[in-house]
């Protein structure tokens, strides 16, 4: 069993040796109170829950353009975080910095663990952030009472509504790439519902999805769901918080985490 | 036929005879060929014939006439014809002068291509010029172009000719344009689209006075991986609302090579950020003096200055793209597009004042005789430019001198062959030294 | 039940990808009693994509993977479950097919390839259409995935990140899979399906440009699995090769040079470099003869009797054509 090369690819990755670990995070992300949306609010989130599990300080910035400014992203493109002239967007590209800085948190993990883990962030990730995507801006009510309120809050008139149907565009048109944006709304909490089971069964009753310590999943799966718990949503789409509730241990998993990482700033 | 002027001046002068000795009236102006255009659109342009008192005046105003009705926008070409008035009671000197010429059709059509600085772009337009009678002209214009900077144009335009305010040749349109730029020394490109409302007309003193009013979003793109972070800040739609007047006199005589004349230019922008903010002030001037000098030598001098206001209470700092930068083959000449002026993190960011200024010896290709009408094409220049950004001041003050050759392209671009030496320049400036190739429309 | 897919190339069942996934899940969960047509246009489904699957008992149409697969299971055709299944094969997709869709689609070189291969599958007026179809779905996906569009130019496609992905996922398929014959613990598998729809594309496709068939080549288990699979589950009849990949592939492997232009041996071309040179030369000097552009005059002199050419206006007409 031959496993071929990607060295010459890896020779981009010098980019990433550069990096000095020990220079500020920056974090850019949407204005938290009045503009952020529910997808990238849960990117931001994992972001944020990812460095803290790593013991890392940042600082969260606000500004209105954040999305803009990255440099990559296929989702949301945001958080946009600068580590000295270092720049990345979304969650992936962060993990892979710290991985490749072999400062991750799954550093001695066994090679069947590491699959598990990536195999189940892809599901967490498409599943999660296309339901945040659909309920933001596929559902008429969220629409009109939620969404396009923040998304055009930064902008002057008429600039907010062009900008919302701009955007509006360009989400279905990412939701149609995954074949998501024909799909019902009860087909999208039963998309959910499944993911939650799978989870469930992964989770087992550990306190975490791979034993005592956090991961890259635990701070994923704790971005989303917490976001969705807690961002308020109209009555026609709380099934969706509803299905994720059933499922006790997903709610006490959210909870522990809240309370080992954020407690302090709650109170 | 054509043009009445060059022949019957011709024959004037040949005959040896004075026309003013005769005397003419004009009894009738007949203009045919015209389908669709409104009567009262024409009358104004031919109203000064019926003054006319001897027959130099005839031959005059039917020239005058004749180039108004060109103006107009409503014929493909026209011929002007003089005769006597046979009608019965027609009087011994009475002049019967028609007009016979060919409707535009309802629409035309061009496609090209265009070269720019290391671009090339494909252009179609479609044109449908007088729509509704009274020389309305509806245009798209769509150009696409290697580095994509896409250009889409929707344009009405109503002049008012036949007004009462004819003489001052007041026209209005209305544009929606999209286009884009790109500042690849920056790193960035801008995208602008939205819509312009113009009202151009020529006061006294032969200025042309035009007063816009524009309306968009501009957004700029990190246009790769390496731009720097505080231009990608700046990324990100933006409302851009315009008020903008544009005052030019021209007295050249010519618009490639210019011998004699004088041509300014001036722009003055407030610009804001929403439409009921308005935080900046942008000026921008050009100005050029032509001297001729012997052996069809001349001397050119020209300047360029640009300024902005802002007032950081009312709106955020203006986006990078709308800021000057200074330095390239057709300002300030053996400095890189953009090469002059302050940078950070190893790109350009741009300058809120600079002032450059040229002087050229224009001369003839040596031995131009020979060449006949196509040496006509070229012009060698001796070249000495200098400019500043920043400063009003000739503190670090940037000069080079060269020698080139230019080559003129149609009635308005040129291209440019220049040999230069930066003289002076600061440390972070990024200079050519050796050969510098331009095209361009409008130089320093 | 009828299942309509695209012809087989290159010894396989089909030459799409969610084709090949469909029959190899069919297989897999032994589903007997579909009839498999390849006579058929992708203007009949719902999504102008093939597959798609006819229920003979309601006559409903039922589009793309997922929709039949989920059908079929319904229909009580499963096979053993796992719960890492879906997990897996999303991880797949979301590391393989950018690439693989840039590869087949996006890539320059390759288009002109794949697109033949899906037009000659498609019935007249159609394919000139449909295979575009699959050209703004890469469209999609790039600019999706990775910000650039394909009418950028060339050096401005940045598909590195695509790439290393799908290298990395080649890799970890081949680790996982060692020599065993199935994914998941030797059975068969919802994912098998995928992975074989995947390698079978990546190593059977004889494409101008196929970073990923030289990759994939270098794990012999990978080749080893899709043959394996191949010979298990389709007889050879049900795959497909046309003349032309046949008489190409023995070329290849007699490796015997034939008249094609660019195996001709130098001297040739040199020939008939100078003899298109030399009809063309007599053509114009023809043609300048008796139009009267120039004559030649023999000039009676004195002590000389040569002949002397005298040129007009032709200098400029030869000086291009000289070579």
């Amino acid at each position: 069993m031959a496993k071929s090369t990607i060295n010459q690819l890896y020779l981009n990755m010098n980019e990433l040796d550069r990096v000095e670990m020990n220079e500020k995070i920056i974090i850019y992300q949407p204005y938290d109170e009045v503009q952020i949306l529910l997808a990238e609010n849960a990117s931001c989130l994992a972001v944020k829950t990812y460095l803290k599990m790593l013991n890392r300080d940042f600082t969260v910035k606000s500004c209105a353009n954040a999305e803009f400014m990255a440099p990559s992203g296929k989702r949301t493109k945001l958080p946009v975080v600068q580590i000295g002239n270092f720049i990345a967007a979304e969650f992936d590209p962060i993990i892979n910095l710290f991985e490749h800085k072999s400062m991750s948190l799954t550093e001695n993990f066994e090679a069947e663990d590491k699959d598990d883990l990536v195999t189940y962030m892809s599901l967490v990730d498409m599943i999660l952030t296309n339901t945040e995507l659909y309920i933001s801006w596929c559902d008429e009510l969220v629409l009109k009472e939620i969404t396009k309120k923040r998304n055009g809050s930064v902008y002057p008139f008429p600039l907010n509504h062009i900008q919302n149907s701009r955007k509006r565009y360009a989400v279905i048109k990412q939701l149609r790439f995954y074949d998501w944006a024909n799909l019902t709304f009860e087909e999208v909490v039963d998309k959910v519902d499944k993911l939650c089971q799978t989870l469930v069964a992964k989770l087992g009753d550990r306190d975490y999805f791979f034993g005592s310590n956090p991961t890259e999943l635990d701070a994923l799966v704790f971005g989303h769901l917490f976001c969705i718990f807690t961002m308020e949503l109209p009555s026609s789409v709380s099934l969706l918080k509803e299905t994720i509730n059933k499922y006790s241990q997903l709610t006490q998993f959210c909870g522990r985490i809240e309370k080992k990482y954020f407690g302090k700033i709650k109170n | 036929m054509g043009s009445g002027k060059s022949k019957d001046s011709t024959t004037s002068n040949s005959a040896g005879v004075d026309f003013k000795n005769f005397k003419a009236r004009v009894a009738k102006i007949n203009i045919n060929g015209l389908d669709r255009t409104k009567d009262d659109y024409i009358q104004r342009a031919c109203k000064n014939l019926f003054a006319s008192k001897n027959f130099q005046d005839v031959l005059l105003e039917t020239n005058y006439a004749y180039e108004n009705l060109m103006e107009l926008g409503i014929f493909k070409n026209l011929h002007a014809f003089i005769d006597t008035d046979k009608s019965k009671d027609a009087s011994h000197h009475g002049y019967v002068v028609s007009f016979d010429g060919d409707e535009l059709p309802r629409i035309t059509g061009t496609i090209g291509t265009e070269i720019g600085q290391n671009d090339g772009a494909l252009t179609a337009e479609l044109t449908s010029p007088n729509i509704f009678g009274r020389g309305e002209r509806a245009s798209i214009h769509y150009s696409y172009s290697y580095i994509k900077a896409t250009e889409l144009n929707f344009k009405f335009l109503k002049p008012f000719y036949h007004k009462s305010l004819g003489d001052y040749k007041p026209e209005t349109s209305l544009s929606i344009f999209r286009h884009s730029n790109v500042f690849p020394w920056s790193r960035f490109r801008s995208d602008h689209s939205g819509f312009l409302l113009d009202l151009s007309f020529l006061a006294p003193l032969s200025i042309t006075h035009s007063f816009q009013y524009e309306f968009g979003v501009k957004e700029i793109y990190a246009s790769n991986k390496q731009t720097p972070f505080f231009i990608r800040q700046e990324c990100g739609p933006r409302l851009n609302s315009v008020f903008r007047h544009i005052g030019a006199f021209d007295s050249r005589d010519e618009r490639v090579f210019p011998t004699q004349g004088i041509y300014i230019r001036t722009t003055s922008e407030i610009i804001g950020d929403r439409l009921s903010k308005y935080g900046a002030m942008k000026f921008d001037t050009h100005g050029e003096v032509n001297v001729p000098l012997f052996a069809g030598m001349s001397l050119q001098l020209c300047g360029r200055i640009g300024r902005i206001f802002e007032d950081a209470k009312v709106m955020k700092p203006l986006p990078i793209d709308s800021l000057f930068f200074l330095g390239g083959p057709t300002t300030l000449r053996g400095f890189e597009l953009a090469g002059a002026g302050s940078y950070q993190d190893g790109v350009p960011k741009g300058s809120k004042l600079y002032w450059a200024t040229g002087l050229h010896l224009w001369t003839p290709l040596p031995f131009n005789q020979y060449f006949g009408s196509f040496g006509d094409l070229f012009r060698t220049h001796f070249f000495y430019n200098f400019g500043n950004c920043e400063t009003l001041s000739l503190d670090n003050v940037r000069t080079a001198c060269g020698v080139g050759i230019a080559f003129r392209i149609g009635e308005r671009a040129r291209i440019e062959f220049n040999y230069c030496y930066p003289l002076k320049k600061q440390k972070s400036d990024k200079t050519v030294k050796n050969f510098q190739f331009a095209i361009g429309y409008e130089f320093l | 039940m009828e299942l309509f897919v695209y012809k087989g190339e290159y010894q396989l069942p089909s030459i799409d990808l969610d084709c090949l996934r469909v029959l190899m899940y069919i297989k897999l969960a032994d589903i007997q009693g579909i009839k498999i047509r390849t006579d058929c246009s992708p203007f009949h489904s719902n999504n102008g994509f093939l597959p798609y699957l006819i229920d003979s008992s309601d006559n409903k149409k039922y589009c793309g993977y997922e929709r039949i697969i989920n059908f079929l299971k319904k229909e009580g055709y499963t096979l053993d479950g796992s719960e890492k299944n879906e997990a897996y094969i999303m991880y797949i997709t979301q590391n393989l097919y950018p690439f693989l869709m840039y590869q087949l689609f996006g890539n320059p070189q390759n288009i002109d390839e794949t697109r033949a291969l899906y037009a000659l599958r498609t019935p007249f007026p159609f394919n000139f259409y449909y295979p575009s179809k699959y050209v703004r779905k890469c469209e999609q996906v790039c600019q999706n995935v990775a910000n650039f569009s394909l009418e950028d130019p060339v050096t401005a496609h940045d598909t590195t990140k695509m790439e290393v992905d799908a290298k990395k996922c080649l890799n970890w398929i081949s680790e996982r899979l060692g020599n065993k014959e199935f994914f998941i613990n030797g059975s068969q598998n919802e994912v098998d399906a995928t992975i074989f729809a995947y390698l079978a594309i990546i190593l059977k496709f004889q494409l101008p440009n196929n970073q990923l068939q030289s990759h994939a080549n270098q794990c012999k288990n990978l080749s080893r699995y899709v043959d394996n699979l191949k010979k298990k589950f389709f007889n050879e009849n049900e795959c497909f090769e046309s003349e032309k990949v046949k008489a190409q592939n023995l070329k290849k492997e007699q490796k015997v040079f034939t008249g094609q232009e660019d195996e001709d041996p130098p001297s040739e071309i040199r020939k008939r470099y100078i003899m298109s040179g030399l009809i063309a030369s007599i053509a114009m000097f023809g043609y300048g003869y008796f139009s009267g552009i120039f004559n030649i005059v023999i000039a009676e002199k004195l002590r000389l009797n040569e002949p002397e050419t005298s040129f007009s206006d032709f200098n400029d007409y030869t000086d291009n054509d000289d070579e």
